[in-house]
């Protein structure tokens, strides 16, 4: 699976953004990678963050090992 | 919000000169129009006003029925009082509709953290990485029915494959949890109910409606979606801190993809009221 992963300074800059009831959050890959799925490039509640989102390096997800419950 | 009323329709239908054969006044279709806009539940009417000065696309009007019916059908098996949130996703409004809380229409509308998959008529999907949804719903903090000692998180869940994890609706503020999941390793739910301790039902999970309670200080009851119920003695935690319920997604850990939630709800425990929820429920669910 391709996710967009964030530089720290991409994720500062976007990280939070709101549009109505739609939020960008990132999450964390098993590698500490902040990254968010490519839904977001297809969501038009994000349109005016597109361009920064395409800008988002492409990689293959690295799934985060389960904690123990 | 006005009756939707189809006057225009009668109007520009009927052929009111002398010998005209088509006098074709559409009054089954005006009255279909009353059913599916007005006459509603007020409580049903709310979600629908809510709906309209957010400017969100409303279900049809054959799904407006539907779905008054579920709220009478809630409140005629006592369910409704004792609710603090109730989300019905699986609707053919937009996606933004789905959002709303129908207990009360004005607040906790969930926001859809990095876009969640919508489909009509199913509900929400978790991309497997970092989509989900959340309630703004703290119950430590936002709790009107629902407490510490006595609360009941449920959910309907459809299409789950193989997923591990399947987190449906919880919070975690690091020491005590609500969890509620799907398959957990590929058999039963995992289960905390304001508790640090695992409670494990002896079912293998399926599909539907599952509904788990704390009721009271020293029991948990989790019910499958054939009413089935489990017990657990476990005695209640505070509950998580300042940490809103989370729909898809479970604290840190990532939701699952093959995980569809339909409708999801947080009320006061339902001991006595759990068969006329599933009824009310499944009711709406098979007529869609």
């Amino acid at each position: 699976m391709i996710v967009l992963k964030a530089t720290q300074a991409q994720y500062d800059a976007l990280d939070g953004y709101r549009n109505g009831d739609n939020l960008l959050k990132f999450a964390k890959d098993g590698n500490d990678n902040w990254i968010v799925g490519t839904a977001v490039l297809d969501d038009s509640a994000f349109a005016a963050i597109h361009d920064q989102l395409n800008a988002l390096e492409r990689i293959e997800y690295v799934p985060v090992l389960e904690p123990e419950l | 919000m006005a009756n939707n009323i189809n006057w225009g329709k009668i109007y520009e239908s009927t052929a009111w000169g002398s010998g005209v054969s088509d006098n074709n006044i559409s009054w089954g279709k005006s009255y279909a129009d009353l059913a599916g806009g007005g006459g509603f539940d007020a409580d049903y009417q709310a979600v629908l006003d809510q709906a309209s000065s957010l400017g969100y696309t409303a279900p049809s009007a054959s799904q407006q029925t539907l779905q008054n019916t579920l709220v009478t059908d809630l409140k005629t098996a006592g369910v409704w009082d004792k609710l603090d949130l109730f989300y019905v996703f699986a609707t053919d409004g937009d996606s933004d509709y789905a959002t709303l809380n129908w207990k009360t229409p004005t607040s906790f509308q969930t926001t859809k953290v990095s876009s969640p998959t919508f489909t009509s008529n199913e509900g929400f999907n978790g991309d497997g990485s970092a989509s989900y949804l959340t309630t703004n719903y703290d119950l430590a903090t936002n709790g009107v029915n629902a407490s510490n000692d006595d609360f009941a998180v449920g959910f309907y869940e459809q299409s789950i494959t193989a997923s591990l994890w399947g987190c449906i609706i919880g919070s975690d503020d690091g020491v005590n949890d609500i969890l509620l999941t799907t398959k957990f390793s590929g058999g039963a739910p995992y289960i905390r109910m304001n508790d640090s301790g695992a409670f494990r039902p002896t079912i293998t999970y399926q599909s539907g409606l599952n509904l788990c309670e704390r009721s009271s200080s020293a029991n948990i009851n989790y019910y499958d979606t054939q009413q089935n119920k489990s017990s657990d003695s476990s005695a209640a935690q505070p509950t998580p801190n300042s940490v809103d319920i989370e729909i898809l997604k479970f604290g840190g850990v990532r939701s699952a993809a093959d995980v569809k939630v339909s409708i999801a709800f947080v009320s006061a425990n339902l001991s006595s009221e759990v068969s006329g929820l599933y009824s009310a429920i499944n009711t709406y669910m098979s007529a869609l």
